[in-house]
């Protein structure tokens, strides 16, 4: 039986991304120079190389560009969690991410606004998943 | 523009599953096909360009060990998919580095249990296991959303692959697919389902090249390079809709035009196809059909045996095998040199290989049989 893959939260990059989402934040870095938010971490600006960057917590708010659906899994960890979707998501602040989706995948639509739910996975680790904001109501 | 390269002979591993066969093994014993189809012995050879399997193998020490060979000029390339390592030989040969250049590819990964899911990439890591028949899945979803179509218009590209396939000994998947067949598949990754993805196997492919001066010094009918094309989209999802791969419009008219001809001259269009969303999106981003329309053009049997546009006459990777476009390239040489058997696609004399590496780079080749 596999484990589920974790991220290592004390990687001198991504640490304050990890961090962040203890606090049930999407944090990524703003550009000091230019403003454009990075997405993955990494120690310049890729939009105008300026060094360094403002870890900056986000909307955690955006739409569905895409999900697919897993109804039988590739990895045993998984399994429990079928059918389960993961979605490429755009961040309202721009940068589109991976995550999984919360909510029955016959919900999900192309485009549809979602909003980030953190999950506590270890002491150490948290993870954004998502959920449409429609489901807000419950 | 003038490029002046040929590929004057070709060859493939006949093989699989052999025991103690890793991949530069596969790579060789197309090597030496390749070899004989050229008429020459390694002893020509003063450049070899190799192109890494998904695991590393194969690189140009480990092909210059395997083969015996010190050649004047050596390299390769870690995602050498058929294209981008023509297009190295192509500018090796212009600069005076060698002028007769093995290319090979070899991969154990049917042997070895290589699938996508080995395919790394680190922002996928946490959320997928299976990042191609991921993108895939994602890829025709944002395809239905934006177009409409249904997962059975998506299925017309493995049943006409197939249909393919079944003229070609060498395929894998040789049984009939109709698209009743394909609905009946369970979904391997919504909405797509196992006929959508490349089969895995073990093999190899290498070609030589050499000048144009030189190429009619061979037995068999040399292959132009008339036009070639590349475009390295790194950014991915920083770039808005990368997915959909819209850069390959700009490839495949930089391609074509370099080759002096538009897209109706073609006899023939192979496209990488590792998942049958690729076929769609590339077909209408290089402007063979209409956005959202390829899908009923393959249906009406536009791209099948006997259409206007015979596409992927091997079966591809869907049917034939996956290996990363050297097939691909291997059936353009069987088409254009006439030996394609009961797929043959008659008088064919211009072809042209489009390929993407996920969603990361593109490429397009223009061939043309120096009759």
């Amino acid at each position: 039986m596999n484990a589920i893959p974790l991220p290592n939260p004390h990687d001198p990059l991504t640490a304050p991304h990890w961090q962040a989402a203890r606090k049930e934040q999407i944090a990524m870095q703003r550009c000091p120079a230019c403003g454009y938010v990075r997405w993955p971490a990494a120690n310049s600006c890729p939009e105008c190389l300026t060094e360094g960057g403002e870890w900056t917590a986000l909307s955690g708010r955006g739409s569905i560009w895409s999900f697919a659906v897993y109804e039988k899994p590739l990895d045993p960890a998984f399994a429990e969690l079928c059918p389960y979707a993961v979605a490429l998501i755009r961040l309202d602040e721009g940068p589109i991410i991976y995550a999984r989706m919360l909510d029955p995948p016959d919900r999900l639509a192309c485009e549809a606004r979602v909003v980030a739910v953190h999950e506590h996975v270890t002491d150490a680790v948290s993870l954004a998943r998502f959920k449409l904001e429609s489901a807000n109501a419950d | 523009m003038g490029l002046s390269a040929a590929i004057v002979g070709f060859g493939v591993a006949s093989q699989q599953g052999q025991p103690g066969w890793r991949s530069e093994d596969y790579a060789a014993e197309a090597a030496r096909h390749a070899l004989a189809d050229a008429g020459i012995g390694k002893e020509r050879i003063n450049g070899l360009i190799t192109c890494k399997a998904l695991n590393g193998a194969g690189g140009d020490l480990a092909m210059g060990r395997v083969l015996g060979l010190n050649p004047g000029y050596s390299a390769s390339l870690d995602y050498g998919t058929c294209n981008f390592s023509i297009h190295f030989a192509t500018m090796v040969i212009a600069s005076g580095l060698a002028d007769t250049i093995l290319l090979t590819y070899g991969t154990d990964q049917g042997s070895t249990g290589g699938d996508f899911s080995r395919y790394g990439n680190e922002e996928l890591h946490h959320a997928m296991i299976d990042p191609i028949g991921t993108m895939a899945a994602m890829m025709f979803r944002r395809y239905q959303h934006l177009y409409g179509v249904s997962e059975r218009d998506l299925g017309s590209v493995a049943v006409a692959q197939r249909a393919w396939a079944r003229l070609n000994p060498l395929a894998l998947q040789q049984a009939p697919l109709s698209i009743d067949d394909y609905m009946a598949q369970p979904y391997y990754i919504a909405p797509i389902r196992g006929p959508d993805l490349a089969g895995f196997s073990d093999g190899g492919a290498a070609l030589i090249m050499t000048s144009l001066e030189r190429a009619r010094d061979f037995p068999h009918l040399p292959v132009r390079i008339a036009g070639m094309a590349q475009t390295a989209p790194l950014r991915n999802l920083q770039n808005s809709n990368n997915l959909e791969r819209p850069w390959m419009r700009g490839v495949a008219e930089r391609a074509l035009s370099g080759a002096g001809i538009g897209r109706d001259d073609l006899d023939l269009l192979m496209i990488q196809d590792p998942a049958s969303v690729w076929v769609l999106q590339m077909l209408e981003a290089m402007g063979f059909a209409e956005p959202g329309g390829a899908s009923a053009m393959i249906a009406a049997g536009e791209t099948s045996p006997g259409g206007r546009l015979p596409l992927n006459t091997s079966g591809g990777h869907l049917s034939e095998r996956y290996m990363w476009g050297w097939f691909h390239i291997v059936e353009i040489m069987r088409q254009l040199r006439g030996e394609a058997g009961v797929r043959q696609v008659e008088g064919a004399k211009l072809a042209m290989h489009a390929s993407t590496m996920a969603a990361h780079k593109g490429s397009a080749t223009v061939f043309e049989a120096m009759i």
